[in-house]
């Protein structure tokens, strides 16, 4: 069964904002997304240029409404094996990587 | 923080949606209404099960001592019913989480993100599944007697921050889900989904949700069997919330007086302003805070532009005397199951009652069907007539004095997966068909015990071609069965006996169910009920029969007086009945740009369908003749039909594709098949597929030319009474994502009384 996977976009204490977390293993096939909990706009991107994908803008959560479900993107999904490095196209500091990898390998 | 890698693969699942609403479709704002209005789905037909001789098939049983230790126990699916109190009462949730998946015999179940129902009769002590286990299950078995109320009060708690792209979540405009693929190492794919596809037909807004009450004769309008209404998830919204408020709409329901317009809801929990989970706030808030960065957005990428905004489209709903389409977290479905009288000056007189017998719900969104289904959103609802002469009275009569009365067992048939494969990059195979969540589970019966199987195919996709006895087979070394119901209607008993019965196959298409007598061998042992499309085909279940053989047996041709009789409303619709005659084509175009196959569109009479246009209307109380064909030259696969509230009976079916039947010489094809009365009633019965004509053959149907062939397409002929309700529903493809990506219709019943408004 292919699986989804969901990236966290977080503030970190200190740090700044981060994916979290920032690698994650995935079978050809799957599904990646991200989920927004700062109160801020993202839009993780992938780093050459022109990028090879893109999701769109993830809106931030409103902090008046605290109860509301985090905003969360589209899909990426990777038909090839490989190393995907990828960026927030509105905060170019944040990385994260996805490594897509076969099942058996 | 804690940012080790967590392994988020078991926390969501779902493709990503967009929801109906988006300004991506170039609609107006009525015509979006009117859509969301209508945005139900439909199920399908069931396949050619007209007797004939071609489909006996030799599985000859192979015992084994014991069933495999490894294959798990048979799971029965825990029963909310009215106990005879005259009420089903259920609340039933929509939740998400991680469910665990069987996905190959032998290997651990899989975890996955799934949408599932859960549900209980009064007590959340007692919701199955139980919180205490995470296996996919269907969702709780309603039982309910014909003329009962059914009071069910649902609740969606979908947490949609475990799924992507959701219609409120990361909006971009658009409509559809989004596939976003890299083919093959970082080389942009530019057919990614929705490809081709055009809102509303794609997969889009899953986590909103419905019940659709399949097989059902009940008004289809307002707290009916209404497909059209779109509850949003909202998990803030409990069952406290609600209760008092419906509470209040089933007393009336009760006493015979089901809402017809919105003003008769409880003001609290439609447009009151001082309740702050009352629908008019909750949509409001929704409207104004949902994330969404299309054109027209505001800066902080939050709130809905007028045009899409849901509490405007209800207002004008209102305003126009229709039932609006827009809820936030709970719906109230309340409505009475006929049960026919031949009383006309009874209040309650119809013309059709409900049929007791195997019939089930699940959800039904446009848009949103196939992911849903694939997920496990459908349970079994057993209608039942215990009655000195009801289907089930007699059925218990008739075992009351054998050594073991007659025990029920409901199969729902599932394939859970969480990813649709157009939204994938690599596709992937079929899953494998589970029963009640279980991949080839035991029963245990005795020697020679007879038991009731209720199977329902709640698959997405899947044709089950249950076979029967192999031609060696005998009643000490094989299982045996007789079935006893279509689609949830009892068969007539000259059906019953025909020799056809228990040694033919029957295939099951999506949506279909069976009733089945099944009895065990009178040898101890390990046996099979089989399914495939050829002998001896794939263990559904395992029966280990053991213990004090009893006697039992099936009703005979003496047993005409014990066999239930059939009601006076399931008679046949007489040729004379038949107020109008009229064509149905299913198909399937191509986009001239592309030989892909995912650009492939599913269409009714060459469209797909369509906002703000009903294409069929029907007049209330008429009995019609229609043939349906199967002009689809591209898939060549059977389409299952099905039509809501009504079921109708087959007449005729020409399949072209059949080799077991009896080449017509006149044609060189198969002969057309008239079953003759009295007819078996459906509710869903799949097209046969078209065949490329050869030199010489005739073709006796609609044939189509693709421009290098001609092909002679498959059809069947069916009538149908549409009987004692008014209102909009719909018929459409039972292969769901068929349905999602257009394959429907929207119909209408009038009366004669109605007035047509011209646009």
């Amino acid at each position: 069964m292919k699986q989804n996977w969901r990236i966290d976009i977080d503030e970190v204490p200190g740090e700044g904002t981060a994916f979290n977390p920032s690698t994650v293993t995935v079978a050809p096939g799957d599904l990646v997304f991200w989920r927004n909990n700062t109160n801020t706009a993202h839009q993780p991107v992938a780093t050459p240029s022109p990028p090879d994908w893109q999701v769109g803008e993830i809106p931030g959560r409103q902090p008046a409404f605290p109860d509301d479900p985090s905003p969360t993107s589209g899909t990426v999904s990777f038909a090839g094996t490989g190393t995907f490095a990828y960026i927030c196209a509105l905060h170019p500091n944040e990385t994260g990587t996805i490594i897509v990898k076969a099942p058996s390998s | 923080m804690d940012m080790t890698a967590r392994n988020v693969a078991t926390d969501t699942v779902t493709p990503a949606t967009r929801h109906l609403r988006r300004s991506w479709c170039p609609v107006t704002r009525s015509a979006r209404r009117q859509f969301l209005r209508r945005s139900l789905v439909i199920t399908i037909g069931a396949a050619l099960s007209v007797p004939g001789p071609s489909m006996l098939l030799a599985a000859d049983p192979q015992p084994g001592p014991t069933c495999p230790a490894t294959n798990p126990t048979f799971t029965a699916v825990p029963t909310i019913s009215s106990h005879g109190s005259g009420t089903l009462q259920a609340v039933i949730t929509v939740r998400s989480g991680t469910r665990n998946v069987p996905t190959a015999a032998g290997s651990p179940k899989t975890p996955a993100v799934l949408r599932y129902f859960s549900g209980y009769e009064a007590d959340p002590t007692y919701e199955w599944p139980a919180k205490t286990s995470a296996d996919a299950r269907p969702g709780p078995t309603l039982s309910a007697e014909i003329g009962d109320v059914v009071h069910i009060t649902l609740l969606n708690h979908v947490k949609l921050d475990d799924f992507p792209g959701t219609f409120d979540s990361g909006e971009q405009g658009i409509g559809c889900d989004q596939g976003t693929t890299l083919a093959k190492n970082g080389t942009p794919d530019p057919n990614r989904y929705p490809f081709k596809d055009k809102y509303p037909n794609c997969f889009h807004g899953s986590s909103s949700a419905n019940i659709h009450f399949h097989g059902t004769h009940v008004t289809p309008s307002t707290t009916g069997d209404n497909v059209l209404v779109n509850v949003r998830p909202n998990p803030s919204v409990t069952e406290a919330d609600v209760k008092e408020y419906f509470g209040q709409i089933f007393k009336s329901c009760k006493l015979g007086e089901e809402p017809r317009t919105w003003a008769q809801l409880p003001h609290g929990w439609t447009d009151s302003d001082k309740n702050p989970k009352s629908q008019k706030n909750l949509l409001i808030h929704y409207d104004r805070t949902a994330p969404y960065v299309g054109p027209g957005r505001n800066p902080d990428g939050h709130g809905l532009p007028p045009e899409l905004q849901l509490w405007p489209q209800n207002q004008l709903a209102i305003t126009n005397g229709i039932w609006p389409q827009w809820y936030s977290g709970s719906y109230p479905y309340c409505f009475q199951i006929p049960r026919y009288t031949e009383d006309k000056k009874d209040k309650a007189y119809v013309k059709m009652g409900q049929a007791p017998g195997t019939h089930w719900y699940h959800s039904h969104k446009h848009g949103s069907t196939s992911i849903n289904l694939f997920n496990g959103l459908a349970g079994a609802f057993i209608i039942t007539d215990t009655s000195p002469t009801g289907y089930d009275g007699m059925l218990r009569a008739f075992y009351k004095n054998t050594d073991l009365k007659l025990k029920q067992q409901v199969l729902v048939l599932q394939q859970i997966t969480n990813v649709l494969n157009m939204l994938s990059a690599t596709g992937g195979g079929a899953p494998p068909l589970l029963v009640n969540g279980e991949l080839t589970p035991t029963i245990t019966m005795q020697p020679g015990e007879v038991q009731l199987w209720r199977i329902v195919n709640a698959t997405v996709q899947n044709f089950v071609n249950l076979q029967p006895p192999g031609s060696a087979a005998t009643a000490a070394n094989s299982i045996q069965f007789k079935q006893t119901a279509q689609d949830g209607v009892q068969y007539d008993f000259k059906n019953y006996i025909k020799p056809q019965n228990g040694t033919t196959a029957i295939n099951m298409a999506p949506a279909n169910r069976v009733d089945l007598l099944v009895q065990a061998p009178t040898t101890e042992g390990c046996y099979q009920l089989n399914y495939g499309s050829t002998p001896p085909g794939t263990a559904l279940v395992n029966v280990t029969v053991t213990g004090k053989a009893v006697s039992m047996g099936f009703p005979t041709a003496d047993d005409s007086t014990k066999y239930p009789p059939m009601p006076p409303f399931l008679a046949d619709i007489e040729p004379a009945d038949i107020r109008l005659r009229r064509d149905l084509t299913y198909g399937a175009t191509k986009d001239p740009t592309t030989t892909d196959k995912r650009a492939w569109q599913f269409t009714i009479d060459g469209k797909q369908f369509q906002d703000q246009v009903i294409n069929q209307v029907m007049l209330l109380d008429s009995a019609e003749e229609w043939t349906v064909y199967n002009s689809d030259t591209l898939s060549g696969v059977r389409h299952p039909f099905h039509i809501h509230v009504n079921p109708f009976q087959i007449v005729e079916v020409f399949d072209p594709t059949n080799k077991s039947v009896t080449i017509d010489p006149q044609t060189g094809l198969p002969e057309v098949q008239r079953p003759g009365p009295p007819y078996i009633w459906w509710d869903t019965f799949a097209i046969p597929a078209p065949v490329q004509l050869k030199a010489g053959q005739k073709c006796p149907s609609r044939v189509v030319d693709d421009g290098t062939n001609k092909w002679c397409s498959g059809y069947f002929k069916m009538r149908s009474r549409f009987a004692d309700f008014t209102g909009q529903y719909v018929q459409h493809c039972h292969l769901l994502a068929h349905e999602d990506r257009g394959m429907m219709q929207l119909l209408e019943v009038v009366t004669d009384k109605t007035i047509l408004k011209h646009h």
